[in-house]
């Protein structure tokens, strides 16, 4: 640009830093109060609930994609690696891996948020919950005078059940299917975020963090891409803006890390 | 910088076994959350979740080998998020009236 | 984070050239970019409108600040109509809300109780979060933070803009809320829920554009817009101090606005979340905030229940405590820099002034729920806010003890400045002996949701805060435009100013301690009990009336000053001390005409032994020219 600001390449002999690492330590301090704001939502939510689900996700998802995370975040400082030895071929594959590990995320948070609009939940009178699928499809359902739920498996909760019914269905055993007249009914619905307050929580800070996922991916597909150019000319500079998404990035990781044994395990 | 001075390829190994332990924890964690604790089992949780975040802030985001700004920067955040967490905590648990949820 | 030498190494390396900025020698560049070349065309939309220089964007923000504000004032200018002559239709302007609101809020020019709400809640948030803060923390924060610290710019100039046009979208949807069907938000500048997340819906009202909905995305914008312009600023101070601008020698004003943006950044964020869950609950029906068996009119709500309202409070008092400080704590920078350099001598401790400044930012995020002790909390939970609630009091009374006692001794000019500076004082403490009271339960117990609050509150951040933002203006003035403000017109306006601000607030004190609540449209019943002080009514909206005329002669200076006004002299018309004075009169691109380096604390005046009364920092050795001429851009 047409200003010269100082520090923006090199580091500042008494702080040891360059400005934009500043700028993102800062940044990423205001994301800790951000999601620090959800977690004490979270938590007083929970304090004041009469009944807060365990294992209703499903857990095997949820940590193959905390795999996956993990496994971005090392191919993360690795492009930074090969960046500052100046090994551009190697830094675009790590780069490209971590950009595909963010994708295979996505996908996978996209499934497990499908397969919960397919669930649903039902809280009678005496406040007796009951989850299954439906026996008839939705747009009965709303007209409909029952609910003809086929209940959830005893095991639906434990890991070998959910990993079974990643790939389709499993057996029913012994449940049958349900009627439920609607006079019974205190609140019915699928499991979107209205369903409770653990589902509210649930898709508002996976959802918000699915943001940022997307957000990083945009940030480093560009450094993967068009801002890869600047290698010709600085590359130092590049190296230090890498530095600054991989920050970013491995931020969002570190979110996931709290996330999931507070939504998936406890 | 820290980087300047040492050869970042030196870090690698380091990274390497940061990627295990992490993979590792995860997997801990989850098995310990099928362990009838009680209200232990939140402990647990969030114990190795904090080790796993110690891990990857401390190496995998170079926050050890910062200089003090950034230290001082952090500090400042994390106490802010704990006095956010630990009063909200408090204030819930603290309420005239308060009803004491059903277990 | 100190370096303890006097001028750290890379100024000897760039081997800046003793004596100064007058020193000789045509143009070059500021420091770290020797021989770059800055006269660089742009265009006329990148010049003032898309511009990335931080004077014109605090230039930017400083204008739509001042709009913002004259706009909120004229909201409140209206409500005053309705709580003196209640249900009468208001003069003047009564067919232009006709026109505008529509016969079902404004019926022949009768204010109704939604549009009073809607006025209310703008008024509030508009005033709080789209004026004053970005008048003060933006406006003045951007065009002198880089100047006093002999910065080019700032650290993130890109950035900046991006953070000028998120709050100016953030303005424009608030704005554009009063049009939707129904009318603006309706639920104070506080938006409390469960009123919050079921105000404007239902029949009449459209899903998205409706006034709460777009409260809430308007905020989005503006905090978006904080966050980004705080972090801007603490980077810069962090990393483009001037060679030998060690941390004691930065300005009290510079310490100020990093204080007030490390609260910004650390305390708006959970205001952020609360907003996003607020947005969930009304746009997807969660019940983060609806508890259970919420039931209205009549009818259960259509929600999951199991939420909780006073999550709402917590996390908008976490961020709106701290808020209210980032509105006074920037004027006492400001106040700060007037005092020095008005009573030509130091501030009488700058230590304890910037010790005071540090503690009362840590103090003020533990403090928050002092607005709820009315909310059922429990007895140790009240005590511990209690105590930190009058321990925050102590660093504000050393704050306004250091300023008092820099008067003692001093060669006081009064500039317009230095009187609003001087009346700042008292305002300030008005506001903070009234706060007391509030924050120890008993007392709070009778004067909670009364007058007694706005009185308070408003004593700090309209003739405090508001006070000491005329008399930055009034200060930075002649650097941004090379000319000054009458000085004659300016006194006007002071009196005009300090005299119907007390008429609008005092009594509002008097009415708190009868009863008057805060919110009520016209009272009924409850006003009865007020009979004695509802005469105060017609005084303080007269007062404000006329409160709104003494700002004609302002407007009016401010404009003919601009093109007309008397040409300064000097580059440092003030005679003043900080590094912004050492910049050309208005200040080009990049600032600084020569490198500059600090070889001095920010306030020395009257030094013994000098041939003038004031060192700048920026001299090593005393210059021998009496007053610097105006160098050319
Ligand atoms: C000595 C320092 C201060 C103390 C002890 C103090 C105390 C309090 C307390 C306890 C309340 C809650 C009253 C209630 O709702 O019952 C309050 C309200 C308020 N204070 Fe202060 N305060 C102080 C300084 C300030 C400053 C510096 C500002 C702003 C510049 C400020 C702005 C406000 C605002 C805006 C409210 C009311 C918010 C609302 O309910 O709408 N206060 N103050
Ligand atoms: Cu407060």
């Amino acid at each position: 640009m047409e200003l010269e600001i100082p520090y923006t390449v090199t580091a500042r002999p008494d702080t040891g830093s360059y400005n934009a690492k500043i700028g993102i330590w800062l940044f990423l301090a205001s994301e800790v109060m951000l999601f620090g704001g959800f977690f004490s939502a979270y938590i007083f939510l929970r304090m004041g609930a009469t009944h807060w689900p365990h294992h209703l996700l499903n857990v095997p998802m949820g940590l193959f994609n905390t795999f996956v995370l993990i496994t971005s975040s090392i191919t993360m400082v690795m492009a930074w690696t090969a960046l500052k030895m100046r090994q551009f071929q190697s830094y675009r594959r790590w780069l490209a891996a971590t950009l595909v590990c963010g994708v295979v995320f996505l996908g996978i948070k996209s499934m497990e948020y499908k397969d919960k609009f397919h669930h649903y939940g039902v809280i009678l009178n005496n406040g007796q919950e009951i989850t299954g699928h439906l026996e008839m499809t939705p747009a009965e359902a709303m007209k409909s005078s029952t609910l003809r739920i086929l209940p959830d498996a005893e095991d639906a909760g434990s890991f070998g059940y959910q990993l079974r019914s990643i790939f389709g269905r499993p057996a029913a055993g012994e449940e049958k299917v349900l009627e439920i007249p609607k006079s019974d009914i205190q609140w019915w619905s699928n499991f979107t975020p209205r369903y409770s307050t653990y589902l509210a929580t649930y898709f508002t800070m996976t959802g918000l963090h699915g943001l940022h996922i997307i957000g990083g991916l945009l940030v480093l597909g560009f450094f993967w891409g068009p801002g890869a150019k600047l290698y010709r000319t600085n590359p130092e500079h590049l190296a230090n803006r890498v530095e600054v998404a991989g920050l970013f990035w491995h931020f969002v990781d570190l979110v996931w890390i709290f996330l999931f044994p507070t939504l998936y395990l406890l | 910088m820290s980087e300047e001075i040492h050869d970042p390829r030196k870090q690698v190994p380091a990274y390497v076994k940061v990627f295990g332990l992490l993979l590792l924890l995860a997997v801990i964690n989850v098995a310990a959350s099928y362990l009838p604790l009680g209200g232990g089992n939140i402990g647990v949780g969030l114990l190795v979740a904090g080790a796993q975040a110690i891990l990857a802030l401390g190496i995998l985001m170079h926050f050890f080998s910062e200089k003090k700004t950034v230290h001082h920067l952090m500090a400042l955040a994390i106490a802010s998020v704990v006095a956010l967490l630990v009063i909200f905590v408090c204030c819930y648990a603290d309420q005239l009236n308060s009803v004491t949820p059903v277990k | 984070m100190k370096e303890e030498t006097g001028v750290p190494q890379e100024m000897n390396e760039q081997g800046v050239a003793t004596g100064g900025p007058h020193g000789g020698g045509s143009g070059t560049a500021a420091h770290g970019a020797g021989h770059h070349e800055h006269q660089i065309e742009l265009s006329w939309w990148r010049h003032y409108v898309f511009s990335t220089d931080h004077k014109v964007i605090g230039i930017q923000y400083m204008i739509t600040s001042l709009l913002v504000a004259l706009f909120g004032f004229g909201l409140m200018v209206v409500m005053r109509w309705q709580l003196s002559f209640p249900g009468k239709p208001v003069p003047v302007i009564g067919p232009l809300l006709t026109a505008v609101f529509g016969a079902n809020l404004a019926p022949g020019g009768v204010m109704t109780p939604n549009l009073y709400n809607s006025f209310g809640a703008i008024h509030g948030t508009m005033m709080i979060f789209m004026a004053i803060v970005p008048a003060l923390f933006a406006g003045f924060g951007n065009f002198v933070v880089p100047l006093q610290l002999g910065a080019p710019d700032m650290a993130f100039p890109r950035l900046n803009m991006a953070s000028f046009w998120s709050f100016f979208v953030g303005v424009v949807i608030m704005l554009g809320s009063f049009l939707v069907p129904g009318g603006a938000a309706k639920s104070g500048w506080t938006s409390y829920p469960p009123l919050a997340d079921i105000a404007d819906t239902g029949m009449g009202f459209e899903p998205i554009l409706n006034g709460q909905t777009l409260w809430l995305i308007g905020m989005a914008f503006n905090i978006t817009g904080s966050l980004l312009g705080s972090i801007n600023i603490i980077a810069t101070i962090i990393q483009l101090r001037a060679p030998g601008l060690q941390w004691m020698r930065l300005p009290v004003f510079v310490w100020s606005e990093l204080v007030t943006a490390f609260l910004l950044l650390l305390a708006f964020p959970p205001l952020e979340s609360a907003a996003i869950m607020q947005l969930m609950d009304r746009l997807f029906g969660t019940s983060f905030f609806s508890p259970d068996g919420l039931i209205i009119g009549g009818r259960h709500w259509p929600a999951s229940g199991g939420g909780s309202a006073l999550l709402w409070q917590h996390l908008f008092w976490f961020l709106g405590h701290p808020e209210v400080y980032v509105q006074i704590l920037p004027t006492m920078g400001i106040v700060g820099e007037v005092f020095a350099n008005n009573t030509r001598k130091p501030l009488w401790s700058y230590k304890i002034f910037v010790y005071s400044l540090l503690s009362i930012g840590f103090l003020s995020m533990v403090v928050w729920a002092h607005h709820m002790y009315m909310t059922g909390m429990g007895q140790s939970i009240t005590t511990f806010f209690q105590i930190f609630t009058t321990v925050i009091s102590m660093p504000s009374v050393l704050l306004g003890t250091v300023l008092l006692l820099s008067l003692w001794g001093g060669s006081i000019r009064l500039p317009t400045p230095m009187l609003f500076a001087l009346a700042w004082l008292p305002m300030f403490g008005i506001g903070g002996l009234t706060g007391l009271p509030l924050g120890w339960t008993p007392s709070d117990m009778v004067l909670h949701d009364t007058y007694y609050v706005i009185g308070h509150f408003h004593y700090m951040m309209a003739p405090a805060s508001i006070m000491g933002l005329f008399a930055g203006l009034y200060y930075w003035f002649p650097k941004a435009t090379g000319r000054m403000m009458n000085d004659f017109w300016g006194k006007v306006h002071f009196w005009m100013t300090i005299i119907f601000f007390n008429g609008v607030f005092f009594p509002m004190l008097i009415q708190g301690f009868n009863g008057v609540h805060r919110r009520w449209y016209d009272g009924g019943a409850g006003w009865q009990m007020a009979q004695p002080v509802l005469w105060l009514n017609q005084v303080m909206s007269v007062s404000a009336w006329i409160l709104a005329l003494g700002q004609i002669p302002f407007i009016i200076n401010f404009f003919w000053s601009i093109w007309r006004g008397k040409k300064v002299t000097s580059d440092n018309p003030w005679q003043a001390t900080t590094l912004e004075w050492a910049t050309p009169t208005p200040p080009g691109h990049g600032n600084f005409l020569h490198p500059v380096a600090v070889y001095r604390g920010p306030y020395e005046y009257s030094a013994p032994g000098a041939a003038r009364d004031f060192l700048p920092q920026w001299e090593q050795e005393e210059s021998r020219v009496a007053e610097p001429k105006l160098s050319s851009v």
